[in-house]
């Protein structure tokens, strides 16, 4: 069994300029395949267009459906914390400074309030469900956090509310942006926490009580959903004027989108051209090697060969050449995508791909069973 | 050994018009014939010969060999015959000539259902040393000369040692001296105990055979 997988790997060799021309085809095919869809699909999704900003304040109506932290993780000039207002009177420079939680925010990471009710002032706190077990409505706790400047404060906070979540806040989310990595709850001293990120608890609580210098030049702002009217609009925008350009942000998502899907315009004829070049040339190709090779059936067949055993000698074959070549191609497809867009491949687009090549193996064993029928062996024997 | 019973072999010709390539052939050979078939252009004998490796079907008629009817078998069965009972040599040597001597010789072993000696590389190497070819195992088909290619290809038709060697003209592109050289060894090969059917034109190589026979437009005659 092994010799016979040797012998058809061989054969790759053996014709190797034919081999090569194949290989190339198919991993241009790959390429073009893998390169088209996931441009293709993320010129329309929100990800690639946040990573398109740089030094805006966003404005959001309607209810962030994604994490901005996530997006904003490998742009070096975006922090993204977020802000939900639940008046706009309180839309002024300071506000930025501010931190304010209200239902959206508990919504939006899938908070759900156990026992209590929402913070009505910076003096209190929603606890998780883990400090639930040790506190409960109207306790009060010490709280110790860092400053950005690394000095250790306290304050005193009323519990208002518990959540039946357990989570624990990754760093730059809900104000703990600043000294994230420092927030520990302290289990020695059961009475003094800070904002836990490792420990299994954390809590939630308005922001002003640490005199929390954010710096507000770039900042993402998300708007609850009710106060999204024309005015307000227009509001913000004369409040935040000094924080730079302002734009509402659906219109921002929707430049974002034009323009890389403007860019990718540019390539997609080419790329769809030369995808199906590639791949009628990658059939064609096969076709006549195939033919031109009707002798070596012949033999093969002469020498007690089934016909499914040639099949399988040219499956083997082409499996390693069509694994290989696409490997190789989609690699680099995921390469240049990285690149050009910070994007990553789409399972889509491998399936896809994957889908192709399936055809390409039948197609070709449906050209190898038209060229090896029997009249043409007795042809062949003859015509040599 | 081998039965032919009224073999008959019509082909469509390109203008869908019947050819009789073979008409009514009936021939008995035995275990230790050396049989050559002769006859003039077109009678039929390359036909003759691939009925008798297995490669074509008869029109109609019956085909036995070692008593078993080759006509009622599957395509599963007939490749096992061909591949261990039959070995094939042809006018243009049917050599894949960008393969190594090695691996041409190695064709039948790969297919052979025989897990013993399937792919065995000392069972070629022994193939290639009875003729003399040992030394020239590496070597690509395309760089030999014509009578050491037939020569391999003598060596693979016999690699699987079957009991039934057919040979289409297996002289007809060779020079004198290696025709000389490839009919000894066939003549060795009947030594063995081996069948061998060939087809000539030449007929100075009737002297090998035990038995002619002639065909003419389909038709055989014994001489
Ligand atoms: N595949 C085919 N299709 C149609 N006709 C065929 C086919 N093969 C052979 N024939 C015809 O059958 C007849 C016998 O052909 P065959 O090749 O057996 O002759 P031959 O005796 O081997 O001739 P030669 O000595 O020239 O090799 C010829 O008339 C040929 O035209
Ligand atoms: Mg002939």
């Amino acid at each position: 069994m092994l010799k016979y997988i040797f012998f058809s790997l061989k054969s790759l060799k053996i014709t190797l300029r034919s081999t090569v021309i194949s290989f190339i085809l198919i991993l241009i095919t790959m390429l073009m395949f893998n390169s088209l869809i996931v441009l293709g699909q993320d010129s329309t999704k929100t990800s690639s267009a946040f990573l398109n900003m740089e030094d805006v304040i966003f404005l959001s109506f309607s209810h962030p459906k994604y994490d901005p932290d996530d997006l904003c993780k490998s742009v070096p000039n975006i922090k993204a914390y977020h802000k939900i207002s639940s008046n706009l009177t309180d839309i002024d420079t300071t506000m930025c400074a501010s931190l304010y939680y209200d239902k959206y925010v508990l919504q939006h990471f899938n908070f759900d309030l156990k026992n209590g009710r929402m913070i009505k002032d910076s003096n209190e706190i929603i606890i998780t469900s883990a400090l639930g077990k040790k506190y409960k409505v109207g306790d009060t706790v010490s709280i110790m956090y860092y400053t950005e400047y690394q000095e250790q404060k306290f304050t005193e906070k009323t519990v208002c509310g518990v959540l039946s979540n357990d989570i624990v806040f990754y760093s730059s989310s809900f104000g703990s942006e600043i000294t994230a990595s420092e927030f520990r709850v302290n289990l020695d001293d059961p009475d003094r926490f800070i904002i836990g990120n490792n420990e299994g608890c954390g809590f939630i609580t308005s922001d002003e009580c640490f005199e929390n210098p954010f710096e507000t030049d770039r900042s993402i702002i998300f708007i609850e959903p009710e106060r999204s009217d024309e005015k307000s609009i227009s509001d913000l925008c004369t409040a935040l004027q000094e924080f730079g350009c302002v734009y509402k942000g659906a219109d921002l998502i929707k430049n974002a989108k034009n323009n890389e899907t403007k860019n990718i315009k540019d390539y997609r004829t080419i790329m769809i051209a030369l995808a199906i070049l590639s791949s009628v040339t990658l059939f064609g190709h096969y076709i006549i090697d195939v033919y031109r090779r009707r002798n070596e059936f012949a033999i093969m067949y002469i020498c007690g060969a089934e016909n499914k055993n040639i099949y399988a000698i040219e499956i083997v074959k082409m499996i390693a050449l069509v694994l290989t070549a696409s490997i190789i191609g989609t690699s680099l497809a995921y390469l240049l995508i990285q690149k050009t867009q910070h994007m990553t491949l789409s399972p889509v687009g491998i399936s896809i791909s994957c889908g192709f090549m399936l055809v390409y193996i039948l197609f070709s064993m449906l050209a190898l069973y038209l060229v090896t029928k029997k009249e043409d062996i007795s042809e062949v024997m003859k015509g040599e | 050994m081998i039965q032919l019973k009224q073999i008959s072999m019509l082909y469509d010709d390109s203008a869908k018009r019947k050819v009789t390539a073979l008409n009514n052939v009936s021939l008995q050979i035995g275990k230790s014939d050396f049989i050559m078939i002769t006859g003039p252009s077109g009678s039929g004998k390359s036909t003759l010969l691939q009925i008798l490796g297995c490669i074509s079907k008869p029109t109609s008629g019956q085909y036995f060999i070692d008593g078993h009817n080759v006509c009622g078998m599957s395509d599963r069965e007939i490749a096992k015959i061909r591949n261990s009972k039959i070995g094939f040599i042809l006018q243009n040597f049917g050599l894949m000539p960008y393969r190594s001597v090695l691996d041409n010789v190695q064709i039948p072993l790969l297919f052979s259902k025989n897990r013993s000696i399937s792919g065995s590389v000392d069972k070629c190497r022994n193939s290639l040393k009875k003729l003399g070819m040992e030394q020239l195992a590496k070597r690509k088909v395309w760089e030999l000369s014509g009578g050491e290619k037939q020569r391999v290809a003598i060596a693979r038709a016999i690699v699987n040692e079957p009991h039934i060697i057919l040979a289409d003209e297996p002289t007809g592109s060779l020079d004198p001296a290696n025709k000389e050289v490839i009919m000894q060894i066939l003549s060795d090969i009947h030594e063995e105990g081996r069948t061998v059917v060939m087809v000539t034109h030449d007929m100075s190589l009737l002297s090998y055979a035990t038995r002619v026979v002639r065909l003419n437009g389909g038709t055989l005659s014994e001489e």
